[in-house]
């Protein structure tokens, strides 16, 4: 047992590890969409103790203002930080949650590529690719990212891809306040009498 | 696409309806250059909203633009509305009756742009919209039978009416607004589902003085509300029946009642129809078609291209692998154009871009 990762953690792992599902070929590798963990070097943000984060192109996640979205994570101690270099997101898809049939186990979601110039898609997914810490998070209007990339490890390029949520923001006392300061405003100025 | 071609006589009335896979927008000409513009989409490939487009390239002045309704809040009726009301600052502003209220008001507020930047959708254009027009005080807003415009055009008495909402109505989707203003803290920021059904949307009746156009918008039909009140008030039923009909709601069958072809248009009416591709919905459906096939003299659909996913083979291959029923929400954009001379006793119907006649 890696006793650097918690015993929740782990038990979830292994629960997970169990439905582990080959979803993505390539030419030489398979690679399969069980979650990972964290390597014990870097932050929740993926990123080092000088803030750097190792995986996958940084530049362009922050242009494209996603350096705050959940990377994807990796087997600890399987993967060098060299290696991590290698991981090259091909598409991120920003994906909306539009719907939730539970008794089919399948979410409709919006599609919106944050890669070039693609129309927007819509899609349905099943909700056994939704990763057990996330699943609280999948309600309609609720935001993920669909992330395709390649790695090249030891000398083999491994397509993989991943869907996380984002843990959206909460509703504060004073941001309530403002939105019903704004709505009489706008009420009282509609109804403005000449 | 937009070879348009000339714009419509002073004697000449016109409907067009504007329309990709998720959207959609309409131009009504009255006469004399008088306008009326409905609804907002944006097209695909200028990314301006379609109606402003239009008007430009047929070359219409401004101050031609009389009124400009928001029929309802919805996404895919909403868009480039600011930018359109913007664009005709002599336009007076129509909204559904629904957001005269404090709490449809703190609705918008929550979710249209003042905290939620992120996860807006129709709501952040229709704040926008009612921002600007409580600003400049030229906003009204319309109720099952308010009158919403009356003038002479052509020696004739050119009168637009809005059929809904009705009281009921408004009250049933208040009460469902309400439950998604933020009440306590730490509660995620979400985008706001959309609300079905659809009972606050406008239908309007535009009478031409000798024939007359329905709008349905998108409202449904829900036990008693929707169009079994409309179909149940008088003031909507004693109205002239009219030749030509935006079918409501991309066709759905929550959008049809019967009694609105046998009450509210006259024998075998023209229609026109935006589609409606998201998430699981496709409308409108084989069954919907061949249901309003069966009731009209023609029906046109403003897109009806290819719903293929546009991804590279790959990636869309790698896609499959966890999705399916991956497609376009934009299959394409068209526009279908009924015009004709006042007094003539048919529509002249042409067609642009990947519109269809189904």
């Amino acid at each position: 047992m890696d006793m650097s990762i918690p015993l929740a953690e782990q038990q979830n792992l292994a629960l997970l590890r169990s439905k582990t599902k080959t979803v993505d070929t390539s030419a030489r590798v398979m690679k399969d969409l069980s979650p990972r963990v964290i390597p014990p070097n870097l932050d929740e943000m993926g990123q080092n103790a000088e803030g750097n984060s190792p995986i996958g192109d940084l530049d362009l996640l922050d242009r494209l203002g996603l350096a705050k979205i959940r990377l994807p994570a990796v087997d600890a101690g399987v993967l060098t930080s060299q290696e991590l270099l290698r991981m090259v997101p091909i598409q991120i898809w920003e994906g909306e949650v539009l719907g939730v049939d539970q008794d089919a186990g399948m979410m409709q979601v919006l599609l919106s590529a944050k890669m070039g110039e693609v129309p927007d898609h819509t899609a349905e997914i099943s909700l056994e690719w939704v990763v057990e810490q996330d699943k609280d998070l999948v309600s309609p209007g609720s935001v993920f990212y669909w992330t395709l990339y390649k790695e090249i490890k030891r000398g083999s390029i491994i397509n993989s891809q991943e869907l996380r949520f984002r843990r959206l923001p909460s509703w504060s006392k004073n941001q309530i306040e403002r939105v019903h300061r704004a709505a009489e405003q706008l009420f009282a100025r509609i109804n403005k009498k000449p | 696409m937009s070879d348009y071609g000339a714009g419509p006589a002073s004697n000449q009335v016109e409907f067009t309806l504007f329309g990709p896979g998720y959207g959609e927008a309409i131009a009504v000409h009255l006469g004399d250059g008088c306008w009326i513009l409905v609804d907002s989409c944006i097209h695909p490939n200028n990314k301006q909203p379609a109606s402003l487009h239009y008007l430009q390239q047929i070359g219409v002045q401004a101050a031609g633009v009389k009124i400009i309704v928001a029929s309802h809040w919805h996404d895919d009726h909403v868009r480039g509305l600011s930018k359109l009301a913007g664009a005709f600052p002599s336009a007076k502003f129509i909204l559904s009756g629904v957001f005269n209220n404090k709490e449809a008001l703190t609705f918008l507020c929550a979710y249209g742009s003042i905290i939620a930047k992120a996860q807006t959708r129709g709501t952040k254009e229709l704040f926008e919209f009612v921002s600007k027009a409580g600003e400049e005080e030229k906003l009204e807003f319309a109720y099952g039978g308010k009158i919403l415009f009356e003038e002479t055009v052509q020696a004739r008495k050119m009168t637009v009416i809005a059929f809904s909402p009705t009281t009921k109505a408004q009250a049933k989707s208040l009460s469902r607004m309400a439950t998604f203003i933020p009440k306590a803290e730490g509660l995620p920021i979400t985008h706001v589902p959309e609300l079905e059904p659809n009972l606050e949307a406008v239908v309007l009746h535009i009478d031409f003085g000798d024939d007359a156009l329905l709008l349905g918008s998108d409202l449904e039909d829900h036990g008693d509300l929707g169009w079994a009140e409309i179909l149940n008030d008088n003031i909507c039923t004693g109205r002239r029946k009219a030749t030509s009909y935006k079918v409501a709601h991309h066709g759905s069958k929550t959008g049809h009642a019967a009694g609105i072809w046998l009450t509210l248009l006259t024998a075998l009416p023209i229609a026109s129809l935006t589609p409606f591709n998201r998430g699981s919905s496709h409308l409108p459906t084989d069954k919907d078609k061949q249901r309003i096939k069966e009731t009209v003299s023609a029906a046109y659909l403003t897109s009806g291209a290819s719903k293929k996913p546009a991804i590279p083979n790959e990636q869309l291959k790698r896609m499959l692998a966890i999705g399916k029923n991956i497609v376009k929400v934009n299959s394409g954009f068209g526009a279908v154009r009924f015009r004709k001379e006042l007094g003539a006793p048919a529509w002249d119907v042409e067609l642009f871009g990947d519109a269809l006649k189904i």
